[in-house]
């Protein structure tokens, strides 16, 4: 008797290395001949559901007390593509898939080290979540490691479904910004972290895997760094450093510097504000809070809506209503100008969206209130808030330290590029000779 | 996690040197003190021997200190009783920087942004910042003073290079034909006189990496704050002339007034204060960080956390004391007649005491210390 | 629980703070009265009158275009009994704050430049609004308010004029200056110099005036501000002289010219000598003034001795400048016209003004240090006591694209 789930195995081999040599005219009874490519043999009446459940076909036979379980697993799944959120001009295009399997072999594949070790674990008492936490023995950062299964092994939930779930249990504080646990859908992005120390915990049925632990500096960078030449990779890292302030400071700056320091604004363009809000109802803060709100809702709106209706959007949010909501005299251009720089910077930063919407609000807050001194006191508790952040362990600013400065805002040339990141990976540090 | 946190000798120059640059940026006490005129540079490269003078007890104490904190080394010199009363001077000394360095970035405040905000709310909005970052420790104000410090040195070489086309050197002649040599000794010590930084360099050493030498740091922070304070003075003198920045009183403030970059932006001071008060709120953290550390350690209790809300009550509460929230009282307080006697029994006369001690029970003391090293963890478990 | 109460804490602090910091010295831009110029006046009974020149922005499209019409100005005066109250004063007439943080110019009368400016200075320094950027200028005649009503260039507004002249012809004009607050401060408070601002004039127009601050006299279409009839030109040109605060007395614009030389910031200089029965036009292109000063018992003299490169624009006269022994006469006709006009200079002021706005007090300060704590109380009287050698040296290094007078070249 055959017990198997329709959909989980592959028809094919069941019918090849089940069903054939039992049907065999060779067959003479003896089990062991026929059964060559048995992957268990249990008694056990919760392993033999466990393994029916995750796809394995099982066999009874009749006279033997035992059941025989087989790998024949086959599902339809995505194939292995390009993943969306993380695109690069240069650089591998392949991204993790839902399969935890094809996942790991993506990474083995990047990473074909004997001391690459993948541990198992099952999380999710209804779920059953194939959960697994891989790192390179030997390199790997033991304390963060431990830190790690203490938090996984914690966890007892109903269900795991995605990464963010996990996340959410083992991160810090689940109520700050900044998580400390980096995501990413690329296998030679995650090889890299490995290699310098990190772990990456795969979750089956996900293609984004964490990893841990993540330093502030790493949410502007890309995998293209690395493969680029220093100088470019380096302009790049700071380009993306301005936009990083742009996004969070410029609706506060502007604000404070139009509505409390107005000498520093050159008499020209006070001119051309002031003829603007003239013609508005409203003040300029609440000018720039209503045009944050309405970008928000646009690229809500663009991330949920099908593709086919998504140029419309485009064309009608941000031409028509900006342009049209300019002439009704709702807002003035000058606001409108600079909402637009904020939400163009915004979008080169996709790991720190939570992130810039948070603090560009407070500081929008500040700087309507209480001027460019507002700003300061929130530069120091935006700061605060990041030096105090730990990642297991690790602070998430400590890449700027001279040694690790290479690293961070500009990216050093490969032979300068000698030690791994210091502060996570303390035991091996040294890269190459 | 309860793990000590780790400073690098890079942050530590950078906490020095922004805390010591708050003065020049705000007030400029150099040129008020004796000679008073265009030599006041010469007056400042002097100052650095004073101060270098001035340090040296602690850098002695320091060096020979390292890895204990500043609680348990007067503990092992002078014992334990006497170790937690002679740091008293200490604490008094922070609570009256914290006080003073709140009423003069309020009054700059008020003179200069918000002249119809009343104090309370101006000093509630920088208590609130300030005791928030001492309250996470040493470790994240070093972080931030990372951050902080570089933006501030930047800007000063920004400014600097805006007011080029401003700059008239003949405000500088002549030289060292106005003053006497005694009161350029005498202005170089009251200048050196109001620079504390060697404390904060006594405070946070305990938590710096092992093998960075406080010495090279230390040279190093004093090189960086003199660049960075020839950098604030001679613009400032040379811009508004010798007559008009004494009279001022915020001569770099009146400075940056006056540059215009670009053809098109004028009048940047409010960049000048984008720059600043960060880390005027950073000092304060620094104070009451120090303060709390220092209490903590003599209380023994397990962290500077608890004591760090009311030395920030105690302070609000005392700043707002209609004596003490007068520009007149400010004038004197950071005048040369009171500024320096606060800050050199701290920085040079008790040190010398806990020297002196040290000398007579050398034996004992270093016994005491072998001890107290080998009792700590080690690093390497971190 | 622990993270929720502290972030209700968070929340709570900040709206506190909010409110309590609030929102004082905020001003929404279409709120403010943005002056572009401030003319100050005192009369007979010691009252000040501040007129002051308001930006006032029209949106002339109204549509779509928004911003940058042209701006027409709003004139406010105010009265007081001090500046500051003749400044809030002004807003009786004015329903927004006046603001001054953009302010450019800073015109007086006569009548307040002869006594009052000490004083002003004293609350412009003060108060955190005002600051040194503005330029200074005194403006002749009786009746300052007119110059609003003035055409001036290409500017509707008298602040925009002259800091546009300020900026752009600095370097053109050698005979008039141009001193922001900040100049006029430091040489208030610096022994050995006295403090000038620059002198703007109206004149009419049917009688135009040959001098560099001219700018064509040409049909200017002004809207609101014609008032019928012949409008006035704005001249700036010549220098006010002050001594200690107070105005001593005008200085032309050759005179000023000198004045330019002595304190080396000259900026474009054409000097007309007569030649034959044409003229010889000179560029200056580069001048320095050596000033030495020298002491003997209790007579103070100071030897100028001026050095320029000159570059010759125009020789009508028929001289042939290509040839040396031709140029050195034309390099000494131009030696003697140049020392004649910067002694003449010196000595009005010394005779009229006996105020010493050149800065040899400052010469004698830097080079004899010792003597100078002598005279330095009753500096501006042994100014006019002192005697001046000045002696210009020239060399003229071009001579322009043709190689021989121009008349020559015409065949007879």
């Amino acid at each position: 008797m055959l017990v198997f789930i329709d959909g989980l195995i592959d028809k094919d081999l069941v019918d090849r290395d089940i069903i054939r040599p039992l049907k065999s005219p060779y067959f003479d009874g003896n089990l062991n001949l026929v059964f060559k490519t048995v992957f268990e043999e249990t008694r056990d009446v919760s392993k033999f559901v466990e393994f029916v459940l995750a796809g394995f076909t099982a066999v009874f036979y009749a006279g033997t007390k035992k059941v025989f379980l087989f790998e024949f697993r086959q599902w339809n799944q995505r194939s292995v593509d390009e993943p969306d959120a993380e695109a690069v001009i240069r650089g591998p295009k392949e991204g993790f898939t839902e399969n935890i399997r094809s996942n790991t072999a993506l990474i083995r594949r990047k990473l074909k080290n004997q001391r690459l070790v993948i541990e198992d674990k099952t999380l999710g008492r209804q779920t059953s979540t194939s959960v697994e936490i891989v790192y390179i023995e030997g390199i790997v950062n033991k304390r963060v490691l431990d830190e790690i299964r203490r938090r996984v092994d914690k966890i007892d939930t109903d269900m795991i479904l995605e990464s963010g779930d996990i996340e959410q249990y083992i991160c810090e504080n689940v109520f700050s910004p900044i998580s400390g646990v980096g995501l990413t859908q690329k296998p030679d992005v995650a090889a890299a972290k490995m290699l310098e120390g990190r772990v990456a915990i795969l979750v089956d049925g996900t293609p984004h895997v964490l990893t841990i632990p993540e330093l502030f500096i790493e949410n502007l960078h890309t995998a293209e760094d690395y493969y680029s030449r220093p100088v470019f990779a380096g302009a790049m890292r700071v380009l993306r450093c301005v936009a990083l302030f742009i996004t969070i400071f410029l609706p506060g700056i502007s604000i404070a510097i139009a509505t409390f320091h107005q000498e520093m604004v050159p008499v020209v363009f006070m001119t051309s504000i002031v003829v603007s809000a003239l013609r508005t109802p409203m003040s300029l803060a609440a000018e720039v809070f209503v045009l944050m709100l309405m970008f928000e809702l646009l690229r809500e709106a663009g991330t949920r809506m099908p593709k086919a209706v998504g140029s419309a959007i485009t064309i009608v949010g941000s031409l028509i209503i900006g342009e049209a909501a300019v002439s009704a005299g709702i807002v003035s251009e000058p606001m409108v100008i600079v909402v637009a720089i904020t939400a163009v910077t915004s979008f080169m930063l996709p790991n720190l969206v939570e992130f810039t919407l948070i603090y560009r609000t407070v500081f929008w807050f500040l700087g309507s209130v209480m001027g460019l001194v507002g700003v300061g006191a929130g530069i120091l508790v935006l700061l605060t808030q990041l030096a105090s952040t730990d990642s297991f362990g690790i602070p998430i600013l400590s890449s700027f330290s001279r040694q690790e400065l290479k690293d961070s805002i500009i990216r050093a040339r490969p032979n300068k590029m000698v030690f791994r990141p210091i502060s996570i990976a303390k035991d091996n540090v040294r890269r190459r000779r | 996690m309860n793990t000590k946190p780790v400073i690098t000798s890079l942050q530590l120059l950078l906490i020095a040197v922004g805390s010591a640059l708050v003065f020049p940026y705000t007030f400029m006490p150099i040129l008020n003190s004796p000679p008073a005129n265009q030599d006041v540079w010469i007056a400042l490269i002097m100052a650095f021997v004073y101060i270098l003078l001035l340090n040296t007890p602690v850098l002695i104490l320091m060096n020979k200190f390292r890895g204990v904190s500043i609680n348990q080394t007067c503990e092992i010199i002078t014992g334990k009783i006497m170790g937690k009363i002679i740091l008293i001077p200490f604490i008094i000394f922070t609570f009256i920087c914290f006080t003073a360095c709140m009423l003069i970035t309020t009054v700059f405040l008020e003179m200069y942004v918000f002249d119809d905000a009343p104090s309370w709310a101006l000093m509630l909005f920088m208590v609130v910042p300030a005791a928030y970052a001492a309250y996470k420790g040493a470790g994240t104000i070093a972080r931030i003073a990372n951050f902080i410090v570089p933006v501030v040195l930047f800007s000063i070489v920004l400014f600097f290079l805006f007011g080029l086309q401003y700059f008239d050197t003949q405000y500088l002649k002549p030289v060292l034909t106005d003053s006497i040599f005694l009161e350029l000794n005498l202005g170089a010590f009251f200048t050196a006189a109001r620079y504390s930084e060697i404390l904060i360099f006594w405070v946070f050493s305990y938590y710096l990496v092992k093998k960075a030498s406080i010495n090279k740091t230390y040279a190093k922070a004093l090189t960086t704050f003199g660049v960075a304070f020839m950098l604030i003075l001679i613009p400032t003198v040379i811009t508004l002339g010798m007559d008009y920045a004494k009279l001022v009183w915020n001569p770099y403030y009146a400075f940056t007034r006056q540059l215009e970059a670009f053809g098109f932006i004028e009048r940047m001071q409010a960049l000048n204060i984008l720059s600043w008060f960060p880390m005027a709120l950073l000092k304060l953290t620094i104070y009451i960080y120090m303060g709390s550390e220092v209490i903590s350690g003599i209380l023994k209790t397990k962290s500077h956390r608890p004591i760090v809300f009311p030395i920030v009550i105690a302070g609000y509460i005392m700043a707002l004391m209609p004596f003490m929230n007068k520009t007149s009282t400010v004038d004197m307080l950071r005048s040369d007649e009171v500024f320096p006697f606060i800050i050199i029994p701290v920085v040079f006369i008790v040190p010398v005491i806990i020297l002196a001690v040290y000398i007579i029970r050398k034996k004992k003391a270093d016994a005491a210390l072998k001890e107290a090293l080998a009792a700590q963890p080690d690093e390497n478990e971190q | 629980m622990k993270t929720l109460k502290k972030a209700l804490c968070a929340l709570l602090c900040a709206a506190a703070l909010s409110c309590a910091a609030g929102c004082w010295n905020k001003q929404e831009p279409q709120d403010l009265a943005i002056i572009h110029s401030m003319i100050y006046d005192v009369d007979e009974d010691g009252q000040f009158i501040l007129t002051v020149e308001i930006m006032n922005p029209s949106d002339t499209s109204g549509g779509t275009d928004g911003g940058g019409g042209t701006t027409e100005s709003l004139i406010a005066v105010g009265k007081g009994e001090s500046v500051r109250e003749a400044v809030s004063n002004v807003s009786k007439s004015v329903e927004k704050f006046v603001f001054a943080g953009h302010n450019k110019a800073r015109i007086f009368t006569e009548r307040f430049a002869e006594s009052e400016i000490p004083n002003l200075l004293d609350f412009l320094c003060r108060d955190h609004l005002t600051d040194e950027m503005p330029i200074m200028i005194v403006i002749k005649g009786k009746t300052p308010e007119e110059v609003h009503f003035c055409s001036s260039g290409f500017s509707d507004m008298i602040g925009d004029y002259f800091k546009d002249l300020s900026k752009i012809q600095r370097e053109h004009t050698s005979k008039a200056v141009f001193v922001t607050t900040l100049d006029f401060i430091k040489d208030y408070l610096i022994d050995g110099k006295q403090p000038v601002t620059g002198v703007a004039e109206l004149k009419s127009q049917d009688t135009p005036q040959k001098s560099e601050g001219q700018q064509g006299g040409g049909e200017q279409q002004k809207g609101d501000k014609q008032q019928g009839g012949e409008k006035k030109l704005v001249l700036y040109e010549g220098l006010a002289a002050f001594k200690d605060g107070k105005l001593a007395g005008f200085l032309n614009g050759e005179e000023t010219r000198a004045y330019n030389i002595l304190i080396n910031d000259l900026g474009n200089a054409y000097i007309t000598i007569p030649s034959g029965d044409g003229l010889t036009v000179f560029k200056i292109e580069d001048s320095r003034a050596d000033i030495t000063a020298s002491v003997n018992g209790g007579d103070i003299s100071f030897y100028v001795n001026i050095q320029m490169i000159l570059n010759i624009r125009e020789e009508s006269g028929g001289i042939d400048i290509s040839k040396d022994q031709w140029l050195k006469i034309i390099e000494q006709r131009f030696n003697e016209k140049m020392q004649e006009e910067i002694k003449l200079a010196i000595q009005k002021v010394q005779r009229e003004f006996a105020s010493d706005i050149f800065g040899f007090g400052r010469h004698l300060h830097l080079q004899l240090p010792e003597k100078w704590r002598e005279f330095k109380n009753n500096w501006d009287d042994y100014f006019a006591k002192a005697v001046f050698y000045v002696t210009v040296d020239s060399t003229v290094n071009r001579t322009g694209q043709i190689k021989g007078p121009f008349k020559a070249g015409r065949e007879q």
